[in-house]
């Protein structure tokens, strides 16, 4: 019929036409680009590589065969005298190159010429006591927006263009001791945050804000007894009111939300770990302190709790629960596959987590000392404490007993991201050997007054290293392979199809090995400690690799006697980025 | 923000910095200026009241600049998670977002053992004793409580103080139910004049400062408290290691203010008892 034809083609030319009005507005990143950024090469548009967390690229180009013909493209040095731990994951979208860096910057570069295009530095006010140094580890892209968090914990959305601020949200106050320095992901339209700072006194949230405004959508706080808000009313209190803590303890509970978030469509989950609970002295606080050291599934949608577990219960170690939970699928020997999460803790052992229900499948040692707990038990979920190697409480003048404890309170692994590839279906875990001696200190001041603090002091565990690379096999808990480093490692790990893993070291490379085997094939020398987070995205038909470089973060800052050991090394503040060049035709 | 406002931030940052660095006695007659750092918010030793800078730990720097013939320049910092962390961002060190550092802190402890440990900074001219204390309501627990009274009373402290981890754990435990955490001790205070809590334990200066205008029936006094670590400690006046000249004018400046009244005055004028420790500021320096 003609009508029906010319239907058609008036349909096609509106198509095409659509099409084309389309293309400028590519520019903005959208919640499908945001879904999909695990299987899309040529972008990188959240923290993880896609909100799961694994960081696993599905590039091929660059693979164990080929990887010896990767060089440097271009190198941008953030300048200044900033100069401290660079601990950024960087974003690719639209030909421009995203990357934040120490004392709250953000920089803008092409992505084909290294040439940067903006340099937005945040107004830090005087008088900020950030606890762990300056860094921060990324941003968040949405729309035509760059998000990222400060250290005087303000949002600021910037639009990546120019770098202007397009808005600002005022997160908490920073004078009562609030920072921030994780990266925000985005879920729905939604920018998704934990707060950070001030040890003691402050409760630990969740927030969820419109990515476009800011505005808070909703908010919960991680501390049971505390009330969480939707659309500005009340949503119904976390827990249960002095469930599992003293008095009025739970006001001052702690379990920060610092490091951030993952998220997991197939579940509807946004999975947001928490930090130890306060005050330090664990007999001061009988009971397991929910949720203090835990992970929390929560619902994007309201910000409800849809369940918890709790690493940790009863904290006395300083063991941070915040490491990342990595969705990913557990393939058991009969072909059936469940829905899990991976999660290697600061108390050293690596969970996996059924992660519709919380219930734990399997919890194994991922680092070789550990004397806080003889083993998780399968059937509780609980630990097997040592009680003999809980520290004491601090009520004699004296300096009582030192404890020995394994891992230090800087973790069998830190803040620093883990991979996981499918394709070997192995995580790849930046563990560090360390302990530290725990001690009553009696002869201590804060604020002018006296104080009973804790004394302590990191300690090596082996002569010739503290860090190690290992691959650990989700179904069995073994390690299937490990590549040692001298200093602790602190950045973090990306895995990709061409069967590499990336991850960079103190010393100053970045380094690729086998995912198979675990062989070193690659290395680079970036000048300063590598202690941010890789990528790899593909550009006119060539894969390209990026990663910060600057020595800093948390080690130099408490390390102890480990601190010792990598004083020599130099700060510094660039961002490095590398290609494998298209093979003569 | 624009790189051009960036550029003069830094350039005014820089030249605030300059003026902000520890200077040897001759520097500080020099420049004519003493630096110090006090804590914020800490009334009633250092805070800003009616937009002036106010308190006895401000007067006592105050009157110890005109002692060495200079003026003061106060800086008000946040207390970081330690003495030593303080020590190190306004005194020997700086902290690593700029700002430098002052040639003296005040409210300081005085402590061989912890003067071991701190051998960055010379602690000098010891001016108070401070003690821990408690403020209650006479109409609620009489006016010769003990602990004993807390078990059924609530007690505020400020969080995470030498008081508030001694009462958690005090009486095996049977007194943390009562605790009350609250941020300062200033709204510990307003919550005890508001009868939500019946006593609050804390430093005495402090205590008395901040209920400087009180009912009769509130009382500030010590209790027996078994098992508390330490009940009292010196303060004084921390300074940089090898500046020797400046300890040495520092400590005669302030045995002289001792001598003369003026560091009881000040107390008395914030209506807080002028307790000396044991060893008063001496005249002719050992240190």
């Amino acid at each position: 019929m003609k009508s029906g034809e010319l239907l058609r083609k008036v349909l096609l030319a509106s198509a095409i036409s659509a099409a084309l009005y389309a293309a400028p507005l590519m520019a903005a990143v959208n919640d499908q680009d945001i879904a999909n950024d695990a299987t899309t090469t040529n972008d990188v548009v959240s923290y993880g590589l896609g909100l799961q967390g694994q960081r696993f690229s599905p590039l091929d180009k660059l693979n164990t065969e080929t990887v010896k013909n990767l060089i440097p493209a271009f190198v941008l040095s953030y300048g200044d005298e900033k100069q401290r731990g660079q601990e950024a994951q960087p974003l690719v979208h639209n030909g421009k190159i995203f990357v934040t860096a120490s004392y709250s910057r953000v920089f803008a570069v092409d992505a084909k010429t290294g040439e940067e295009l903006w340099q937005y530095d945040h107004r830090l006010p005087d008088g900020i006591l950030p606890c762990c140094d300056v860094v921060n580890r990324g941003g968040a892209l949405y729309d035509n927006l760059f998000i990222f968090s400060t250290l005087d914990a303000q949002l600021v959305a910037l639009e990546q263009d120019t770098g202007k601020v397009v808005w600002k949200e005022k997160m908490e106050d920073y004078k009562a001791g609030y920072s921030n320095t994780a990266a925000p992901i985005i879920v729905n339209g939604k920018v998704i945050t934990g707060v950070s700072g001030g040890e003691f006194g402050i409760v630990g949230k969740v927030e969820a804000r419109d990515a476009k405004t800011g505005k808070l959508v909703w908010m919960r706080p991680t501390v049971e007894g505390h009330m969480g808000t939707l659309d500005g009313k009340d949503n119904g209190i976390t827990g249960e009111t002095n469930k599992s803590w003293p008095g009025d303890l739970w006001k001052t509970g702690g379990a920060a939300t610092w490091l951030g978030g993952t998220y997991d469509a197939e579940t509807n989950s946004l999975f947001f770990g928490t930090g130890n609970p306060a005050p330090w002295n664990s007999h001061l606080r009988p009971g397991d302190n929910l949720y203090s050291s835990s992970i929390l599934a929560i619902n994007p949608d309201d910000g409800k709790i849809k369940w918890h577990y709790q690493w940790t219960p009863h904290d006395g170690w300083d063991f941070d629960g915040v490491n990342e939970f990595v969705s990913f699928d557990l393939k058991q020997a009969d072909g059936k596959v469940i829905k899990a999460g991976g999660h290697a803790d600061r108390n050293g052992f690596f969970y996996v987590l059924d992660r519709t229900n919380g219930q734990l499948i399997s919890a194994s040692p991922f680092v070789n000392k550990i004397t806080w707990a003889k083993g998780i038990d399968l059937k509780t979920g609980r630990p097997e404490y040592d009680d003999t190697n809980r520290p004491g409480a601090p009520s004699a003048a004296d300096k009582g007993q030192s404890v020995f404890s394994a891992p230090s309170f800087l973790g069998g692994k830190n803040w620093m991201p883990m991979a996981y590839n499918p394709n070997t279906d192995l995580f790849y875990v930046p563990a560090n050997e360390w302990g530290m001696d725990i001690w009553n200190e009696p002869i201590s001041y804060k604020k002018g007054a006296a104080y009973l603090g804790a004394g302590f002091t990191i300690k090596p565990l082996n002569e010739d290293y503290i860090g190690a690379l290992r691959a650990i096999d989700p179904k069995t808990g073994k390690v299937a392979w490990e590549a040692k480093n001298k200093a602790p490692l602190w950045g973090g790990v990306l895995t990709t199809a061409g069967n590499l893993v990336f991850t960079g070291t103190p010393e100053g490379y970045l380094k690729a090995f086998d995912a198979k085997t675990g062989n070193e094939l690659w290395k680079f020398q970036t000048g300063s400690g590598v202690v941010g987070c890789p990528i790899t995205w593909e550009q006119d038909g060539e894969q390209f690799v990026a990663v910060p470089s600057g020595w800093g973060g948390a080690v130099p800052l408490w390390g102890g006697e480990v601190a010792k050991s990598v004083k020599h090394l130099n700060q510094g503040g660039s961002l490095w980025v590398f290609k494998l060049p298209k093979a003569p035709s | 923000m624009n790189k051009r406002v960036l550029a003069s931030l830094a350039l005014s940052l820089s030249l605030v910095t300059s003026s902000l660095v520890a200077a040897g006695l001759d520097e500080v007659k020099n420049k004519g200026v003493l630096s110090v750092s006090l804590y914020k918010d800490f009334p009633p030793y250092s805070y800003i009241s009616e937009g002036k800078q106010s308190g006895i730990d401000v007067e006592i720097a105050n009157a110890l600049a005109a002692k060495l013939g200079v003026s003061s320049q106060i800086r008000l910092v946040g207390a970081d998670e330690n003495v030593e962390d303080d020590l190190r961002n306004n005194v020997w060190k700086g902290h690593y977002l700029g700002g430098g550092v002052t040639d003296l802190m005040l409210h300081m402890p005085v402590d061989n053992a912890f003067s071991e440990k701190v051998d960055k900074v010379k602690f000098v001219a010891p001016y108070q004793l401070e003690q821990i204390a408690f403020a209650f309501d006479t109409n609620k627990v009489g006016k010769q409580p003990t602990l004993a009274n807390f078990m059924s009373e609530p007690i505020g402290v400020e969080v995470d103080t030498l008081s508030d981890l001694y009462l958690l754990e005090a009486m095996q435990g049977q007194l943390s139910k009562s605790v009350r955490h609250f941020d300062s001790l200033t709204k510990a205070v307003a919550a005890l004049k508001a009868g939500e809590v019946t006593g609050i334990m804390g430093p005495r200066g402090e205590l008395e400062g901040l209920l400087q205008e009180r009912p009769e029936t509130l009382q500030i006094q010590s209790l027996i408290t078994p098992g508390l670590a330490r009940s009292n400690w010196a303060m004084g006046i921390a300074v940089k290691a090898d500046n020797e000249e400046l300890v040495k004018a520092v400590n005669e400046s302030m045995a002289a203010l001792v001598k003369d009244g003026t560091v009881k005055k000040i107390f008395e004028q914030y209506k807080v008892t002028y307790t000396p420790p044991a060893t008063p500021p001496e005249l002719s320096t050992k240190n």
